[in-house]
């Protein structure tokens, strides 16, 4: 059981420090070259949920200014310039852009966890530490009130914070890296881990499409009964290197579930453990 | 003076909106896990899960356009938008669809053969538009076939249909225009 309080507060303080800087630099990477493909892409081809419930997308013009609105997003997250606002206005602008692409049948795993890790900064209490909004409330009650240097250079590192925030952070990220790992087991567990699905994809198989199951068949008179597609990467000279080796690929294969799903035993034991406290 | 602090905070409830914002998002990422589906940022990971081994044929996917004038083409799907590669994945997802609930993307509920024609109608009719209002339209362009062609299989060219641009209709080969 943790003695004293936790820390909390550098750890919510590098994780709104390192997500604005990482937006700031690689806003429009995020999504790679894929963002101009949304640009000039058939509006009538969008399917997402959320972009047919909001009428979307935007114009081309509003669209072409993601990537540089991003970015200034990121610097305000990072630098703590009316943050939340920025994190909130960041987060649904990735989710927008997301859910254009999901529209078109990609979708950037990857990049689900930083709107969600936006949204724990915004309501979790700390994440604000060393921020200039800080700096500048206090500032401004400096010139109303006596307050020493001590004293400001405190409230700019923030007050004592639970450590929710951090856990909830944590959590979601077990919760979402689990799906991969439980899916890996739900559709054919002996096939991955066995490797064997690792060096089709590896190998460029990929690229191909495949009957799905044969009860299929019967529904449906018309077509061959596709299934899946491609996941869109083209087979590297490395991907092919490991997949000479088919026990490599097993263990590469068993590795991924093990680590996708360990981390629930530290989800379990982070809620058996109190809600610590910390000095910003 | 921090130790006092931490103490007092230490007691404080969580306040409401994280709350909120906790419960939604454990609820949505689990419900993504359990079901599952996926709508952007809440997924299950299905990708590489699926094995494309020992599941029979596999096929490549051949989208022409027809120009009686100047003969079969290529689609241009780089003029709006796409690789080749997402093309085909695009209309494999928002066309073809699946009636498999198994499958990665794609999955459409009570589907038939009706509704698949429609499917691809309202694709191809999309693409068609898309590429008029940017210039790009193939001169003399008259359809858009949609084909399969078998992976390390002999074998012709499985023809599913083609867009008629005249008729703004998918037509099954062996149907009436």
């Amino acid at each position: 059981m943790t003695a004293g309080p936790t820390p909390t507060w550098h750890g919510l303080f590098l994780m709104r420090v390192g997500l604005g800087l990482f937006l700031a630099n690689k806003g429009a990477w995020l999504f790679g070259g894929k963002l101009q493909g949304v640009v000039s892409r058939p509006e009538a081809l969008f399917h997402s949920p959320l972009v047919e419930t909001l009428h979307l997308p935007f114009p081309p013009p509003v669209l072409g200014l993601w990537g540089p609105f991003v970015e200034l997003l990121g610097w305000m997250i990072a630098l703590g310039i009316g943050w939340r606002v920025a994190a909130v206005l960041a987060s649904v602008a990735i989710v927008y852009i997301g859910s254009c692409l999901s529209g078109f049948g990609y979708f950037n795993h990857g990049s689900i966890i930083i709107p969600q890790m936006l949204w724990v900064l915004v309501v979790s209490p700390g994440a604000d530490a060393c921020s200039v909004d800080r700096l500048a409330r206090g500032l401004w009650r400096r010139r109303h009130d006596s307050i020493d240097s001590a004293r400001l250079v405190g409230d700019w590192l923030g007050p004592a914070t639970p450590s929710w925030g951090l856990r909830l952070a944590g959590g979601l990220l077990v919760l979402i890296y689990a799906g991969g790992g439980i899916s890996k087991l739900r559709y054919a567990p002996v096939d991955w881990l066995s490797g064997s699905t690792l060096r089709a994809y590896l190998t460029g198989m990929e690229q191909q499409y495949w009957l799905g199951p044969s009860s299929y068949v019967s529904s449906l008179v018309m077509d061959p009964p596709i299934w899946a597609f491609s996941y869109v990467s083209l087979p590297t000279a490395l991907g092919h290197w490991i997949a000479a080796y088919p026990t490599l690929c097993a263990l590469i294969a068993v590795a991924t579930v093990i680590v996708a799903l360990f981390p629930w035993m530290e989800l379990f034991r982070a809620l058996r453990g109190s809600p610590g406290g910390g000095r910003t | 003076m921090a130790e006092a602090s931490a103490t007092k905070l230490d007691l404080r409830k969580p306040r409401a909106g994280f709350l909120l914002v906790a419960f939604a998002l454990t609820l949505a990422n689990a419900a993504a896990i359990v079901a599952p589906f996926e709508i952007y940022p809440f997924t299950s990971s299905p990708m590489f899960a699926h094995p494309p081994v020992g599941s029979g044929t596999r096929y490549l996917v051949e989208v022409k356009v027809l120009t009686p004038s100047s003969g079969d083409g290529v689609f241009p799907y780089e003029a709006i938008g796409f690789t080749e590669t997402h093309f085909v994945r695009t209309l494999l997802v928002r066309g073809y669809g699946s009636a498999d609930a198994g499958a990665p993307y794609g999955f459409v509920r009570d589907d038939d053969d009706a509704a698949r024609t429609r499917r691809l109608q309202v694709f191809f009719r999309a693409c068609v538009d898309a590429l008029r209002e940017r210039e790009a339209l193939p001169a003399g362009i008259t359809g858009i076939r949609l084909s399969l062609r078998a992976k390390d299989r002999e074998g012709p060219t499985r023809e599913i249909g083609t867009y008629d641009l005249a008729s703004d209709g998918f037509q099954r080969p062996g149907t009436s225009r």
